[in-house]
């Protein structure tokens, strides 16, 4: 078999990078041979469907291989890389990253898909004699400023540089290599914003950028400050390091007997608390969490959809996912120290987030906070350190991961229409675009945790876990599903229901390329509402056993 | 004996023993087969609908309404064939989730009291469907409707039958999500969407009391909160009891069954299993009911809390106060959708819920006196309101929350087989009542109001009949079956002695809730005589006054592009359709002729999708779909059959209430529900006991009531003749226009939670725009000032540096350039000049 | 007598004559002139020196150098002011400055 337990998770991760650097020496090819540029977008699209494609294969496969029952690491793929600094090439997955892998590998698929011109509803609308085209409103994938039309080699080139980078972040087990793939994902997104965006594109792309930018400085400062406070560690070949280690997992070890306790403070803080706040302010932005989440809502506004997709879908779970992997096992004491902080900033994220989707006028922002307010049930949950609660935090992030990319899909769509996302200027679209209703419903639905789609299910064993340790943080919390729904069934009552307004007449429905798109996901949202323990039943041992270190205080 | 901490020594341990279960593998079918009607019309429906007439749509849901109503009644033949303790039937699908004490199945189980609801929702519910295809015969959205009332069906089925909250709750929200869709059915008229809006988000402030209840009872079935530092948001004071929360957190449901604390077998601790909550309960030895009694949070009995907050959960679904309020708009959905959801089953859930947890809710006399007390208060309420409705939908809205308060005070004071009877009850004869409004409306083309109908007996007799024989069992006359359940409700009310508000003992509440509900009966049997006597005694009043309210008209409001699949356009007014290749049937042309005609355009519910046939229908359609004008018209025989059989239902169920007084025997459904009703063995109170002849007086009095509701009724509004109602509305006009405009509740929601609500959040979308996100741009201003600062220094400091050395030296060249003249005397005056310096040089340095 | 310091002063006096000449005079011409009073008040040197100090021939045999020197010297100089006249149509050294650039 191609794919073995000890190159699948490198395969996944460079499976788009080898497609990027295809793309370039098609560029290359382009002009010596000088082909045409049709020729050459068209090429560009099929090579990132394929590369990542095939690393979606690769996910899947890793997610087959994956046994739940070992609470280890897995798949892992392990050799040095610079001796002198004892930094290696590590990657490999547990109960924690592999539900991330597969989604990771997922959304990017989907993502890809999203960013093609093709199956365009004009075609098909025009095939079935529906819709005139002077008009000129319908289907925009071929207006020349569409952004799936536009430097097409290069889009391609940076979204397949963003997969890897993600895939990257979420399999290495490396401290340094994942700071590295962090920084690899950071530079393509500012690309993509900035090039490829709406109007304020550059706005938010320098904001996002800087914000985010700086909180991996923060984290990259405590990985240091990590590294010189380690103990020597076995290398990959069996060699001693020498002096520090960067392996995450030595590190958990090493923290479990109390390794860094005893480092020494830095003006007068402890090493583990300063650092403990370093990585979390670094991975609180990624979250994004209150008050660091004004970059979220303008990078999604102005972000083309498919990017938006994965900016929801999964690089907002990194925050999570880096505080469960760094923060957790390494800095355990200090972890305990700050929940309370944790599962006060999960509420506000809640409560806060929801209530100013309440006043959202735009449907990208409004989904946009709606996503702040998601991730913050998946603090209060880790906070809570049950292992309901933090099972629920994981399955949050898988299933807001399906979900969120599902929501961004439909705006995209209605915005490719109609040119704005004004949810008072829409009105009556159940009429004229009813299986677009359908879908955006089942979202809506999912999203506002209607039990039996996969939102509810995380946000319950949230609230489950969570409630012994917060009472009363998670009676709080739990308003939010009154709000949640008043915000959704509003934008769904002044877009869709009541009379038709007449400017939509004639918007053709969903096309192929977003359905093949959007049911998928849908499918996805209503497997996991009834059948959760699929997700549940490979990660829950792992995740115990990451609470299980960490003493409540 | 490891869990000997656990022991309390009971006084009645022997009493009640676990439950015996049967484990079968097949109720799933019993919602399956809805889910899959509705996933089949959902999907392909209008395809379906296109291609073959709207028979296909409504065969599909009925036969998939008639398979589950089959395997319902298997069922219940398995179950009647069982010891009375041993009713119990279980069937698991799968685990949902599990994650350490949380696990979840995806299990159906049927008692005695599942096996009742299931056999109303199935059997009521199909009975609808079959109405259903003659109401909905001119709708083109037909495959919408159905599908999403086997959707209803489905969320239905799982809320009775399912084994743990989990799957309660994914029905009860199911059901909310199928009430949405069918209240917003016509989704084309604000307003109806608005309703159905409403609606969710009301019943979503019950699910809020509902989740923090179910997250309290888990949490406190293992451990214990005891007041420490008085924290109030964070609970440092949650007590895990060891023994009780397995240390190895459970990754799969084998594990944590296995890791699950037993006492003599009994699994104890948290669960969401209702079977596992009752036997822990009840089964004294475990200690369980000791612990939670005497548990507090917050200084409130933890039973008491979590009866209200569950309770919370019921006042949303059930519309009680103060929640009621969308239940009334909730009638903009069809008629049939108000018949089945918002009268018969949904509604109910919230009393099926109190009655399943009969034995917390007997724990806890707190909880019970407010369960009770807004009953009493909802019901006499909602029947204020209900007596100077005109639209009769809304009447009969405003009678189902009343009705329900009556329900509530019966699962409130702890008779909860009575409060389940009624329940029963109610669904059939306010079905019929729905049902038989609809057939009205659909008589009078879609007209609601009672002032534009009148002497319909005429045209409609079956439909009178079968009204009038609903009316007589809600106001309780002994001759139908609404006298049973309300007379054993109220008695049971009056000798109950043992409620309590706020921990405080009331033994006269019960007898005040006995005097509401008598008066509220009194308003019940009042206003419904009103409606009858309005609609179908006197004159027809249709014919004058002119009909504006084409709103309420389905047709008209449906500009429906139903999937692709009728693209013509319906124009607004309903004059004039278009009907070019499309489905749409203009049956309603042909139904102003005769009744007979109309009965077989109905017979034939998908009539009109035939192109040619519609096309022939033109000239009909296009005044018939005007509305004006026409006699009233009995409806066809799909929909006067089924009032027919629900009249009888509501006749036959009398015979399970006979009371004891009456036979020596207990009631059939009383003896029925025992095994599903464990509280009397738990409670430790009692009914008191009153003689036999006070026990005829209640009875008396009950009868009393309806008659005097009936008699002023009849004297006020028969015909259409007495003046004395206007006269009245015109002497109390102020309050009949409070009363009438439902005490401006709505309005009061509006200012006092709706606009803050709203803007609160605009306010705080501002919050975040300008501050929070202007703290962000305020950073990036003083990074860029600073960067603009620094870029000065570089300029005009460090690189100023630099460039004076090159002004410098570029300067002197400058200056030294006028030394070169290019004339070789210049330079021959230097060497001299240099000559001499070196000559006088050496003679000075010598 | 007629001794060394004779000489001497007649010597250097034609070289001063000739320097001044050089350095004041505007005509190129001129100019050359007193290039021609300089070298010959350095014969006047040579074979002073050479007749009154070494004896022998060499002060002799340099001084005829010189004039030889001198009259190669003088056709490159007229040459010279010959193209500075073509070029700036004048032999006055004052516009002849090109060497300024």
């Amino acid at each position: 078999m191609f794919l073995n337990p000890g190159n699948v998770l490198s395969w996944a991760t460079f499976f788009p990078l080898a497609g990027a650097a295809a793309i370039v020496v098609l560029l290359a090819v382009r002009y010596v041979a000088n082909l045409p540029k049709k020729l050459v977008d068209d090429g560009a699209r099929l090579i990132a469907l394929l590369a990542s494609g095939l690393s979606l294969v690769a996910a899947v496969a890793a997610w087959r291989m994956y046994d739940p029952t070992d609470t280890g690491v897995q798949l892992t793929h392990h050799f040095v890389w610079i001796r002198s600094f004892n930094i290696e090439y590590f990657v490999g997955t547990d109960g924690l990253s592999i539900s991330m892998v597969l989604l990771s590998g997922l959304i990017s698929f989907v993502a890809t898909i999203a960013s093609m011109p093709w199956w365009s509803g004009a075609k098909a609308a025009e095939m079935a004699g529906m819709v005139e085209h002077d008009h000129g409103h319908g289907d925009d994938a071929h207006h020349p400023k569409h952004f799936s039309v536009r430097m097409v080699p290069g889009y391609m080139v940076m979204l397949l540089l963003l997969q890897t980078g993600m895939m990257g972040t979420f399999v290495a087990l490396d401290m340094f290599l994942f700071y590295v793939f962090w920084e690899v994902m950071l530079l393509p997104m500012y690309f993509l914003i900035g090039v490829w965006g709406g109007p304020r594109k550059e706005y938010a792309a320098i904001k996002f950028f800087l914000y985010t930018l700086a909180g991996s400085v923060l984290m990259l400062l405590a990985i240091i400050g990590i590294y010189y406070n380690s103990a020597p560690a076995m290398l990959a070949d069996g060699t001693l390091s020498s002096g520090h280690t960067f392996n995450i997992i030595e590190l958990g070890r090493q923290a479990a007997k109390g390794q860094f306790l005893n480092a020494a403070p830095i003006l007068g803080i402890a090493f583990t608390k300063l650092a403990f706040v370093a990585l979390f302010i670094g991975f609180a932005i990624k979250i994004p969490m209150f008050p660091f989440h004004t970059w979220l809502p303008d990078a999604h506004v102005e972000a083309p959809t498919p990017i938006s997709v994965i900016l929801a879908g999964v690089l907002l779970k990194m925050g999570i996912y880096g505080i469960l992997r760094f923060n957790y096992p390494i800095l355990p004491d200090a972890t305990a120290w700050a929940a309370h902080a944790m599962a006060v900033f999960g509420v506000i994220n809640i409560v806060y987030a929801a209530f100013v989707c309440l006043g959202q006028k735009d449907l990208k922002k409004l989904i946009a906070y709606s996503s702040v307010s998601h991730m913050g049930f998946s603090l209060l949950g880790m906070a809570a350190m049950t292992p309901a609660g933090i099972s629920g935090a994981v399955l949050n992030l898988f299933t807001h991961g399906i979900i969120s990319p599902m929501l961004f899909l439909i705006v995209g769509v209605i915005y490719d229409r109609a040119h704005h996302r004004e949810i008072e200027k829409f009105g009556g679209l159940a009429s004229e675009l009813p299986e677009y209703t359908a879908i955006m419903g089942l979202a809506f639905f999912a999203s506002l945790g209607l039990p039996g789609l996969a939102g509810f299910i995380a946000e319950f064993m949230v609230f489950t876990g969570a409630f012994p340790v917060f009472t009363g943080y998670t009676i709080i919390s739990a308003t939010a599903v009154i709000i949640t729904a008043a915000y959704y069934l509003w934008a769904i009552h002044r877009m869709f229901l009541g009379k038709l307004n007449p400017v939509y007449k004639g918007y053709p429905d969903l096309n192929w390329r977003e359905r093949i798109s959007l049911y998928p996901l849908a499918a996805i949202a209503i497997v996991l509402g009834f059948y959760p323990q699929a997700i549940l039943g490979v990660i829950n041992r792992s995740l115990h056993l990451i609470i299980q270190n960490i003493r409540p205080l | 004996m490891e869990h000997a901490n656990l022991q309390v020594v009971g006084h009645a341990a022997e009493e009640l023993g676990r439950l015996a279960v049967h484990h079968v593998s097949y109720l799933w079918l019993i919602p399956l087969f809805p889910l899959v009607g509705a996933a089949i019309n959902a999907l392909v429906g209008w395809k379906l609908q296109r291609m073959f007439g709207k028979k296909i749509v409504h065969r599909i849901a009925v036969t998939a309404m008639l398979a589950a109503f089959a395997v319902a009644l298997r069922a219940f033949w398995q179950i009647l064939h069982l010891p009375a303790e041993e009713r119990f039937l279980q069937d698991t699908l799968w685990n949902v989730l599990t994650a350490g004490r949380v696990t979840v199945d995806l299990a159906f189980a049927l008692d005695p009291l599942s096996m009742m609801m299931t056999l109303v929702v199935t059997g009521i519910g199909t009975l609808i469907h079959v109405f259903s295809i003659g109401y909905m015969a001119d709708e083109p959205a037909y495959w919408r409707f159905f599908s999403y009332l086997n959707l209803f069906i489905f969320a239905m089925l799982l809320l009775v039958m399912g084994d743990n909250f989990a799957v309660m709750f994914f029905g009860w929200e199911g059901v909310g999500l199928a009430s949405y869709l069918l209240i917003a059915f016509w989704y084309t008229d604000p307003e109806k969407a608005k309703a159905g809006m409403k609606a969710f988000v009301a019943n979503r402030f019950g699910d809020f009391g509902f989740i923090a209840g179910l997250l309290l009872l888990f949490w406190a079935l293992g451990g214990a909160w005891t007041p420490r530092d008085g924290g109030l948001l964070r609970n440092t004071d949650y007590q895990p009891a060891a023994e009780l929360n397995a240390v190895a957190p459970a990754a799969t449901a084998a594990e944590a069954d296995a890791l699950a604390p037993r006492v003599e077998g009994v699994k104890v601790g948290p669960t969401l299993n209702f079977r596992e909550l009752r036997d822990q309960v009840v089964i004294e030895a475990t200690g369980v009911k000791e612990r939670l009694v005497h548990t507090h949070i917050w200084g409130v009995s933890i039973l008491a809390l979590i009866g209200i907050l569950l309770f919370v959960g019921a006042m949303g679904k059930s519309a009680q106060l103060p929640l009621y309020v969308w239940l009334p708009d909730a009638m903009a959905g069809p008629t049939p959708v108000s018949a089945l959801i918002h009268a018969a089953t949904m509604v109910t859930a919230g009393v099926y819920m109190v009655a399943r947890l009969n034995f917390l809710f007997a724990l806890s006399p707190s909880a019970m006196g407010w369960v009770a007390l807004i009953g009493a208060a909802t019901a006499i309420f909602a029947a204020s309101i209900g007596f100077f409705q005109y639209d009769i939908k809304k009447v009969l809205a405003y009678s189902t929350v009343s009705q329900l308060g009556f329900m509530f005070i019966g699962v409130g004071v702890g008779a909860y087989w009575a409060g389940t009877y009624h329940l029963l009850t109610h669904a059939f004869f306010k079905a019929t009542l729905f049902l038989g409004s609809g057939s009205v409306i659909l008589g009078c083309h879609h007209e609601q109001d009672m002032r534009k109908m009148g002497g319909l007996k005429k045209y409609m007799p079956i439909t009178r009949w079968t009204y009038l024989l609903a009316c007589i069992a809600i106001a309780g006359f002994p001759v139908m079956n609404g006298f049973y359940s309300k007379d054993e409700i109220l008695f049971k009310a009056f000798t109950s002695r043992h409620l309590e508000l706020f921990g405080v003992a009331t033994p006269w509440l019960g007898p005040a809730i006995f005097v509401i509900g008598i008066v509220a009966a009194t308003g019940t049997a009042f206003y419904m005589y009103r409606s009858y006597y309005m609609t179908f005694t006197g004159e027809y009043r249709g014919n004058s006054g002119h009909h504006d309210e084409h709103n309420v008209d389905p047709h008209a409001a449906v500009a429906a592009k139903s999937s692709a699949l009728s693209h013509s356009v319906h124009a607004d007014d309903g004059a004039a359709h278009a009907f070019g290749a499309t489905s749409h049937a203009p049956a309603h042309g042909a139904l102003a002729d005769t009744p007979v005609h109309a009965a077989a355009v109905h017979a034939h519910g998908a009539h009109g999708h035939d192109a040619g046939h519609a096309t022939a229908h033109d000239d009909d359609a296009a005044h018939g779909h005007g509305h004006h004008g026409g006699t009233p018209h009995e409806s066809p025989w799909t929909m006067t059959l089924v009032l027919v059989l629900l009249a009888a239902g509501s006749f036959l169920t009398l015979f399970l209430g006979i009371p004891t007084l009456w036979s020596h025997a207990a009631p059939a459904l009383e003896h029925w529900l025992e095994p599903a009703l464990p509280a009397v063995e738990v409670a430790s109170w009692r009914f008191h006991e009153v003689p036999h002849a006070l026990e005829w007086m209640f009875q008396g009095i009950g009868v009393l009531a309806a008659t005097v509701g009936w008699v002023a009724a009849r004297a006020l509004y028969k015909d259409g003749k007495s003046e004395v109602p206007a006269r009245l509305k015109a002497r109390f006009e102020g309050a009949w226009t409070v009363v009438y405009n439902k005490y401006y509740v709505d309005e009061l929601y509006a200012f006092a939670v709706l606009r803050p609500a709203v803007s609160f959040a605009r306010a705080l979308s501002r919050f975040d725009g300008t501050v929070i996100d202007g703290l962000v741009n305020f950073v990036g201003a003083v990074g860029r000032t600073l960067g603009r600062l620094d870029a000065a220094i570089d300029k005009y400091l460090v690189d100023g540096l630099v460039n004076a050395v090159a002004q410098a030296t570029w300067g002197i060249g400058r200056q030294m350039r006028h030394v070169q003249t290019g004339r070789i005397q210049t330079y021959l005056y230097g060497a001299l000049g240099g000559a001499l310096v070196v000559v006088l040089l050496n003679f000075l340095i010598s | 007598m007629i001794s060394l310091t004779h000489f001497l002063v007649v010597g250097a006096l034609l070289f001063t004559l000739g320097l001044v000449t050089v350095a004041t005079r505007r005509n190129a011409v001129g100019i050359l002139m007193g290039v021609e009073l300089i070298l010959n008040g350095a014969n006047v040197n040579f074979v002073a020196f050479n007749h009154y100090v070494t004896g022998g021939v060499t002060g002799q045999v340099f001084a005829l150098f010189v004039i030889v020197l001198a009259a190669a010297e003088a056709a490159v100089g007229l040459a010279i002011v010959l193209s500075i006249f073509q070029t700036f149509k004048t032999i006055d050294v004052r516009h002849a400055d090109l060497m300024r650039e």
